[in-house]
């Protein structure tokens, strides 16, 4: 059975806009004029427990709206969800007990207090048993390698060491379903790295079902087998990672190394090109002549190597979304 | 200049976009206004003249006070307070633009729309109530009544913007400032004319800037006051202006020396 | 109802910790708030001590009234307090949290910032209270019951007009200063609302009920309230609490269906 289930979720809503300057401003004062954005406009998915899925898109794409919904925290204008079999806007004791919402720009922990002041509070709000909230803390806090920061307050903390703790008490209810908005964003490269570790691990440890949103492709490449890609409130592919590829670039990469410099007007009849320097080039070839060239240009140049590839995910997933506008 | 000019309309059309926001703070100020003009009104019920005031002439101090209101005390200064807190201070520092003079621009785009206000609330006011009032039309009087606002309004600048100041160096700046808004209401004038005090408290109060703000110009405008009295009372003024611009600017050194050497 | 008991004294503890490390600005406010209850109070004094009497009050009955204003105003800025935050809960995306706990959002919202400071201040305020309540020689339970009844009809409409600040705050962000409309709404009630000229005691009385919430208590002690005046404050404020519950669950509703 599916931990998560969306038909045909839709959510639209109404902003309104004003004309730049001072009279912009007394026209908005009688007269405001309303349109509607459709922030997700029709999109169906199952999630089976214990599944890592990543959300991917540009900026206003429908991925935060979307995670907002199956947390309960928007009604969505039409279409079914549900969340371990509940509806989640009804946000029933349950259905709370069982989730837990990460976002990467905003924090619940008290900012002048030490963490573990904030993770008491936690304990009372979700009810937690003294012995599983002792040893919940204990193994989240050794997973993530803080044990020694927690009584020191908040605001002294870097960014990265704030986050593993947000990420603390968030789970110290041993949540079933995980949301995480951007769980990445702002942290340093080695700081990254652990946050995706951490993830991986934990939903590895604890079989939770975590749905991810990032515009990080790092993120989601290093833990998602299975990726949602959102634009304009609509999802372009639902499928797995490696078969992107396939579906969206049926094309391969040639990379060779020259003996010497080449004219670029002698490579262009190959295929697109997509890097050249004097003596190295990157074509672009359609899958069923990839042999063909290949042969071609060994025979024609003096070749030192030759690479044949598939092309890199980011460029792919640029490719979809710079196609789709 | 065109840039203040600038700065200005924008701070008009801040208003303007939050306009629930201001209507509410008009409706505070009408509020407030009706608790003391009734308080008055209530104890001219039953007496002729209490602490030497008429009905006429307490009632006329309290719409003027309320004027003063509109006129000194409504500010955009303390704004600053968060611009320090979240860092866009330094803006100031990296932008051809005055600090002192940004600020001022603001205040002033600030009180012209306050006043206007003013002026059609106690419009209608002063056509729903009837009360007796004082219409002064004597220049020798009006004068030394606009200067004396004017003063004011520079002493509540300064002061406000001292205050403000404090939060280069800590957390809460808002303490400092609501403390001083109690102290006005309480003591410079804004709930009853202070002479009515014990002629001790009264002379020591005089000498802090507060009165300044709102009883001096009020009573000033009734018309009642003594020429020493009106004598000391613009040396005091001139003293404060003097003492509070040279602390201000004082202030506004150390602030930002603090700021780019902690860089917070 | 025990863990909301325990929710609360972890939240009211953590808060006063945090107030703790801006320990200057507490004593000032402190101060404040201590020199605007004297300065009023004496204003009062000096007031009615020269013209013997206000609107028929005698200088003791009116410091009464004044008192059992303040009583009901420390109760509420001290338990929601809360309250002066949420706007900053709202725009900042942090209500988001409220909303996903197990933990009901209303009470998360008012009561979750209880200010213990404001004990201090409440303390020699009941016994100032009681002082006058023994030199106005207040005789008889009814008059205790009905001050005692009147005053929680009173804290009960303080309780729905922050429910119904909050919804606003939910409703429209442009509003920043609407718990400070409550409170110089009630400031009116400082006085006894017999001072003011119809129709605006009418108005004040009746329909924003500040007579009901600062001048009830006190005529209620002092025999002065008539049984039907009674019934109606109870029933008003049965009437307006549910109205601001009801509000409330349509704030939500359209929080949720609104934002992005």
């Amino acid at each position: 059975m599916s931990v998560i289930s969306v038909k045909n979720l839709k959510k639209y809503y109404q902003v309104y806009q004003k004309e730049p300057g001072f009279w912009g401003s007394i026209q908005a004062l009688f007269l405001r004029k309303y349109y509607n954005i459709k922030a997700v406009d029709g999109i169906s998915f199952e999630i089976p427990e214990g599944e890592l899925v990543g959300f991917i898109g540009p900026n206003g794409a429908g991925k935060t709206t979307t995670l907002k919904v199956l947390s309960g925290l928007l009604y969505p204008t039409s279409g079914e969800v549900r969340v371990l079999g509940l509806k989640p806007f009804e946000r029933q004791k349950q259905f709370q007990a069982n989730i837990s919402l990460i976002m990467g720009q905003k924090n619940q922990l008290w900012w002048d207090l030490p963490a573990w002041d904030s993770f008491i509070l936690n304990k009372e709000i979700y009810e937690i048993d003294e012995g599983i909230f002792k040893k919940n803390v204990a193994k989240l806090s050794e997973m993530l390698g803080v044990e020694d920061i927690l009584k020191i307050p908040v605001r002294k903390l870097s960014l990265g060491q704030r986050m593993k703790c947000e990420l603390i008490v968030a789970l110290l209810h041993s949540p079933k379903v995980l949301f995480l908005d951007e769980p990445t964003i702002g942290l340093d490269v080695v700081a990254q790295k652990n946050m995706r570790d951490f993830i991986k691990e934990y939903n590895e440890e604890f079989r939770a079902t975590v749905i991810l949103t990032s515009h990080y492709m790092g993120d989601v490449k290093e833990l998602c087998k299975r990726v949602i890609i959102i634009n304009e409130g609509e999802i372009l592919y639902d499928g797995s990672l490696v078969s992107i590829v396939n579906k969206f670039a049926p094309y391969k990469v040639i990379k060779v190394d020259f003996e010497k410099e080449v004219d670029v007007e002698k490579l262009k009849e190959f295929g697109e090109i997509e890097k050249y320097s004097g003596n190295f080039v990157e074509v672009r070839i359609k899958k069923g002549e990839v042999f063909a060239t290949a042969t071609k240009l060994l025979s024609e140049f003096d070749v030192v190597d030759l690479n044949i590839e598939d092309p890199a995910i980011e460029d792919i997933v640029r490719d979809i979304f710079n196609a789709a506008k | 200049m065109k840039k203040y000019w600038e700065v200005f309309k924008i701070t008009w059309q801040q208003l303007l976009i939050y306009r629930v926001n201001f209507a509410l703070w008009r409706l505070r100020t009408i509020l407030q206004l009706l608790l003391v003009y009734f308080i008055w009104w209530s104890v001219f019920q039953s007496q002729d003249k209490v602490f030497g005031y008429t009905t006429a002439s307490i009632l006329t101090y309290v719409l003027v006070a309320a004027l003063m209101r509109a006129v000194v005390l409504s500010t955009r200064v303390t704004d600053m307070i968060d611009s320090i807190n979240s860092g866009n201070i330094v803006n100031f520092l990296i932008k051809p633009l005055g600090f002192i003079r940004y600020y001022l621009t603001r205040d002033i785009a600030d009180k012209l729309f306050n006043i206007g206000f003013y002026i059609a609330e106690v419009s209608l006011l002063i056509l729903l109530l009837k009360p007796p009032i004082i219409i002064q039309t004597k220049l020798p009087v009006l004068i030394p009544f606009f200067i004396a606002t004017l003063g004011g309004l520079v002493i509540y600048f300064c002061i406000n913007f001292i205050v403000s100041l404090t939060a280069f160096w800590v957390e809460n700046s808002w303490g400092p400032l609501f403390l001083m808004s109690v102290f006005l209401e309480s003591l410079g004038g804004g709930l009853f004319p202070i002479d009515i005090l014990p002629k001790p408290l009264f002379d020591i109060l005089m000498l802090t800037p507060f009165p300044y703000l709102i009883y001096f110009p009020a009573k000033l405008y009734l018309g009642s006051m003594s020429y020493s009295e009106i004598i000391s009372g613009f040396s005091i003024i001139f003293i404060w202006i003097t003492v509070l611009v040279a602390l201000m600017r004082v202030s506004i050194n150390a602030g930002f020396r603090h700021f780019s050497a902690v860089g917070n | 109802m025990k863990k909301y008991l325990k929710v609360w004294w972890l939240y009211t503890i953590n808060s006063f910790e945090v107030q703790l490390n801006v320990r200057w600005g507490l004593i000032l406010f402190l101060f404040a708030k201590i020199l605007r209850f004297a300065a009023f109070a004496f204003f009062l004094v000096v007031l009615v001590s020269s013209t013997k009497v206000l609107a028929g009050y005698s200088l003791d009955q009116v410091i009464l009234f004044f008192l059992s204003f303040n009583l009901l105003d420390i109760l509420s800025q001290l338990l929601f307090r809360e309250v002066y935050r949420f706007r900053a809960a709202v725009v900042s995306g942090n209500f988001d949290f409220y909303l996903i706990k197990p933990l009901n959002p209303l009470f998360r919202s008012l009561f979750t910032g209880a200010d213990l400071l404001d004990f201090i201040t409440l303390i020699p305020l009941l016994l100032a209270v009681a002082y006058f309540i023994n030199k106005l020689q207040v005789v008889g339970m009814i008059n205790l019951v009905g001050f005692f009844l009147m005053l929680l009809v009173g804290f009960l409409v303080a309780l729905s007009f922050h429910i119904l600040v909050l919804s606003l705050g939910i409703l429209t962000t442009e509003v920043d200063n609407a718990i400070f409309i409550y409170r110089d709404l009630i400031g009116m009630g400082r006085v006894p609302v017999d001072i003011y000229m119809e129709p605006i005691r009418g108005l004040i009385t009746f329909i924003i009920p500040v007579g009901i919430m600062m001048t009830f208590p006190a005529k209620a002690l002092m025999g002065l309230l008539t049984w039907p005046l009674m019934i109606y404050a109870v029933l008003f404020v049965s009437f307006l609490l549910y109205l601001s519950l009801k509000t409330w669950q349509f704030a939500i509703k359209r929080y949720s269906s609104a934002s992005s």
